[in-house]
């Protein structure tokens, strides 16, 4: 048990530090010395994605750091998922979201980063990218039966699309079907609250803890 | 019959100076490259070696009378005003959409970081020649403004690219008023008769 548990603080450890290999190199070995790949993600690499958050938010990482610490647990993803599907625990997902920049808007970089934080957090995300129809968006929700619809808009006049698209969803009686997250330079809670979006996140790792809290509809919140 | 285009001039000789501590510091770093991993820093050294060939800087701007603009209060005691539009091209954009689209979001990051330091570098550097052709007109320059700040609605990018013929250095205006190459700004220097009309600062000299 001692040992499990040092292994679990490595991993955590190897994606605190953003050092891909080692992560990678010790979820291959959890693989070989046949652990449940699902205790693995969640005692092991989970905790280290947590602390790079917490540590970005006290200001002690910054971006690069961050997004290194996400890109790890990708590659860890990566090296699991054929155990994870083996083990029938395939839908290790926290939940599905659909992200993307609202019509009209081509900004992307922090879309990015929230679509990142998540995925590096355990949700299944489509980024549907920039400048997105609306009817995309909904029908990409459709299509996957997606928790989350996030949507990001970097100006006053983009960020009225994002009213729109939840004036449809109600018109097409799916508003409850969907949560939807908004964000974005000129977004914020009361912007989020009149709406009637169901949260706002600040920065991506406000995005992710809000759709922890609000997001699945099954899954592992 | 269109009305005549006041005179255009077109700058596409920039010199670029890169700081990569400056850089770190857009991406949140808050002291630099005293904090940066070697790794971090070897990534900032490569990326650095392939911007020449991903950077295309240029700047369009067009000096107008008062009475040739559209009447926005943002003008107001100006005899002339200046209206531009820069860019580092398109290059630099692409590469860093397939950076994101292959996953590799650290390097899109710092390729965008890079690029946000290019364009205010352009700019600074046509802004100055801007302000020293208004002194040559023995006229007062005001600082730098931007459609979508100060009171300047974004809307009237469309004015400012009436006047600036911007796809003369590849820049495209969208539905909503958004520059395609993102990496662009547009921009409005205004040009006074009197001094005290300016909150530029300029060397008392002059």
């Amino acid at each position: 048990m001692e040992s499990k548990d040092r292994l679990f603080n490595s991993m955590a450890e190897a994606v605190v530090t953003g050092n891909k290999e080692a992560a990678e190199t010790l979820a291959k070995r959890a693989l070989s010395e046949k652990f449940d790949p699902h205790e693995v993600i969640e005692k092991g690499y989970i905790p280290g994605i947590q602390k790079a958050g917490i540590l970005w938010e006290k200001g002690e990482y910054f971006l690069p750091e961050l997004i290194s610490s996400a890109e790890c647990m990708k590659a860890v993803m990566a090296v699991l998922k054929p155990a994870l599907k083996a083990s029938q625990a395939e839908h290790f997902s926290r939940g599905k979201v659909v992200i993307g920049t609202i019509e009209g808007d081509i900004h992307d970089i922090g879309k990015n980063l929230v679509a990142s934080m998540l995925s590096a957090n355990g949700f299944d995300v489509m980024d549907l990218g920039a400048d997105v129809k609306l009817e995309r968006f909904i029908d990409k929700a459709l299509e996957m039966d997606a928790d989350l619809i996030c949507l990001s808009a970097l100006l006053t006049t983009t960020m009225l699309n994002q009213r729109r698209l939840i004036e449809m969803l109600k018109e097409r009686g799916l508003r409850q079907q969907f949560k939807v997250l908004v964000g974005g330079a000129p977004v914020n809670k009361r912007w989020a609250s009149d709406i009637g979006a169901d949260g706002y996140g600040e920065n991506a790792l406000e995005a992710v803890r809000l759709a922890k809290e609000i997001g699945p509809k099954r899954g592992l919140a | 019959m269109l009305p005549k285009m006041a005179e255009q001039i077109i700058l596409a000789d920039f010199d670029f100076r890169w700081d990569e501590g400056k850089v770190l510091v857009r991406l949140g770093s808050r002291n630099g490259l005293r904090s940066a991993a070697p790794s971090l820093l070897a990534l900032l050294k490569d990326t650095e070696s392939r911007l020449p060939a991903l950077l295309a800087p240029k700047a369009a701007y067009t000096i107008i009378r008062h009475e040739e603009t559209n009447g926005n209060r943002i003008f107001d005691k100006a005899v002339m005003v200046a209206l531009g539009v820069v860019t580092i091209g398109p290059a630099l954009e692409a590469e860093i959409e397939t950076a994101f689209k292959e996953g590799d979001m650290l390097k899109g990051l710092i390729l965008d970081a890079f690029g946000t330091d290019a364009i205010v570098q352009v700019f600074k550097q046509a802004e100055r020649r801007i302000v020293e052709e208004a002194l040559r007109r023995g006229l007062w320059p005001s600082k730098r403004f931007s459609p979508g700040y100060r009171g300047w609605p974004l809307e009237e990018q469309k004015f400012l690219f009436q006047k600036v013929d911007a796809a003369s250095i590849g820049v495209r205006l969208n539905d909503s008023c958004m520059m395609i190459p993102r990496k662009s700004n547009s921009f409005r220097i205004n040009f006074y008769a009197d001094r005290s009309f300016t909150t530029r600062r300029l060397p008392p000299s002059i």
